[in-house]
């Protein structure tokens, strides 16, 4: 097992994995490129291009953005737009389309952020390019979005909200993503319908199949709690961590 | 606050025993040269004010340097390394470890006097090609900050060598 991490996606990522150091850098670099792509900030990326002129005109964007856009979409409409990719007054996710040929236009002015779910999209990434260099097993942790792949299962865990520096045993895993929202790294939600700032007293955590999914749903269950049907449709699970460790499962 | 309302979760198994994280190394300073100049045969260590540095070679021919250097965040302590290459371009940036203290030691004045006074010049700020796409930690700005003090004491002290 080789373990290596770089600053990336404004976190820490940290890949361990039976692989060579070539597949490593490979994943390094999907994950560089998924944050050149979907980064709002970087003025040459599809999000800034989108956020400049989609209003206007149809914008052409990258298979991969267009395929996080895709899943946002799926995800905000599933959760009654309690999880949305667009930011400002008014905007909603109803705002963005669609259309052939990877084009996207928005309805009406408004800033795109795929910040809650392109970090996940990355981390997948990264597992694809693992695997494709040959990579059997692992982990990809993008700053506490993670995902593992193998056949063994692995464990899981989360820092205490109230203590950091210490975690608890969440899970044992294969084949699956975590993702957590939490205040102990000054983490700050906004509850898209009311765009209102939440500050998180526990963690929230969800487990899915794909870490793209994992990082919007725990956007969504943050900002209005577990959503049974949602999180079903999804294959997805949500845990709360609270000040004192305890594990709590969504209430049936 | 309706996402952590009592009446929507349900308590799981209590035996959740707390444990410290620990402290990961990702690489050591011979990996993480080999990881960032693979073609170098040889690294000699540079006397250098403020970093660890290396310049590396092959076959005698300069490829560039090598630097380690460590950064304080909120909850942990950082030592990372950044390749520059010959044409003062960064080959890249590796974490070699990664530890959380437990109180005393960031506290403690004399384990951060050695980092009074590293940085200077124009007030620093997170690169737009590093920017947060999620909610920003403090680790990431801290190793940031610290490669944009690389850049400026490799442009002072080592590129015109």
């Amino acid at each position: 097992m080789k373990n290596r991490a770089r600053p990336l996606l404004g976190t820490i990522v940290a890949i361990r994995a039976d692989a060579t150091h070539a597949a490593i850098d490979a994943a390094f670099k999907a994950i560089e490129r998924v944050h050149f792509l979907m980064n709002a900030h970087s003025s040459a990326g599809d999000i800034a291009a989108i956020n400049r002129t989609a209003c206007r005109r149809p914008v052409p964007v990258h298979a991969w953005t267009f395929r996080v856009l895709a899943a946002a979409l799926r995800i905000s409409r599933a959760s009654a737009g309690a999880f949305d990719p667009t930011l400002g007054r008014g905007a909603t996710h109803e705002d963005i389309v669609l259309l052939p040929g990877r084009r996207v236009r928005l309805r009406r002015r408004a800033r795109l952020d795929l910040g809650g779910i392109a970090k996940g999209f990355a981390v997948d990434r990264a597992v694809e390019a693992l695997r494709r260099h040959g990579a059997r097993a692992g982990c990809v942790n993008a700053g506490g979005d993670l995902r593992l792949f193998g056949r063994a299962p692995q464990v899981v865990r989360v820092r205490l909200p109230s203590e950091p520096s210490a975690s608890v045993v969440l899970a044992t895993a294969r084949e699956r993503a975590f993702a957590t929202s939490a205040a102990y790294f000054g983490g700050m939600h906004i509850d898209a319908r009311r765009g209102r700032r939440l500050r998180l007293q526990s963690s929230i955590t969800v487990s899915a199949p794909s870490c793209m999914v994992a990082d919007a749903l725990t956007k969504a269950v943050a900002a209005a709690g577990p959503m049974p049907d949602l999180l079903a449709r999804f294959r997805a699970q949500a845990y709360l961590v609270d000040g004192q460790g305890a594990i709590h499962a969504p209430r049936r | 606050m309706r996402a952590l309302d009592p009446r929507l979760w349900t308590p799981l198994a209590a035996a959740c025993v707390a444990a410290p994280v620990h402290a990961t190394q990702y690489l050591s300073v011979e990996q993480a040269q080999r990881a960032l100049f693979p073609a170098a045969d040889a690294f000699a260590a540079v006397p250098l004010q403020g970093a660890r540095a290396w310049s590396a070679s092959r076959a005698g021919a300069a490829l560039g340097y090598f630097l380690v250097d460590e950064v304080v965040g909120k909850h942990e302590l950082i030592t990372y390394a950044v390749g520059i290459g010959a044409d003062g371009a960064i080959r890249g940036v590796e974490i070699l470890d990664y530890r959380e203290p437990r109180g005393g030691e960031v506290r403690d004045p004399r384990w951060r006097a050695q980092f009074v006074g590293k940085r200077r010049g124009s007030p620093l700020r997170l690169d737009e090609d590093i920017q947060n796409i999620s909610g920003a930690t403090l680790s990431c700005r801290h190793v940031t900050e610290g490669v944009r003090r690389l850049l400026e004491l490799y442009a002072r002290s080592l590129r015109d060598r």
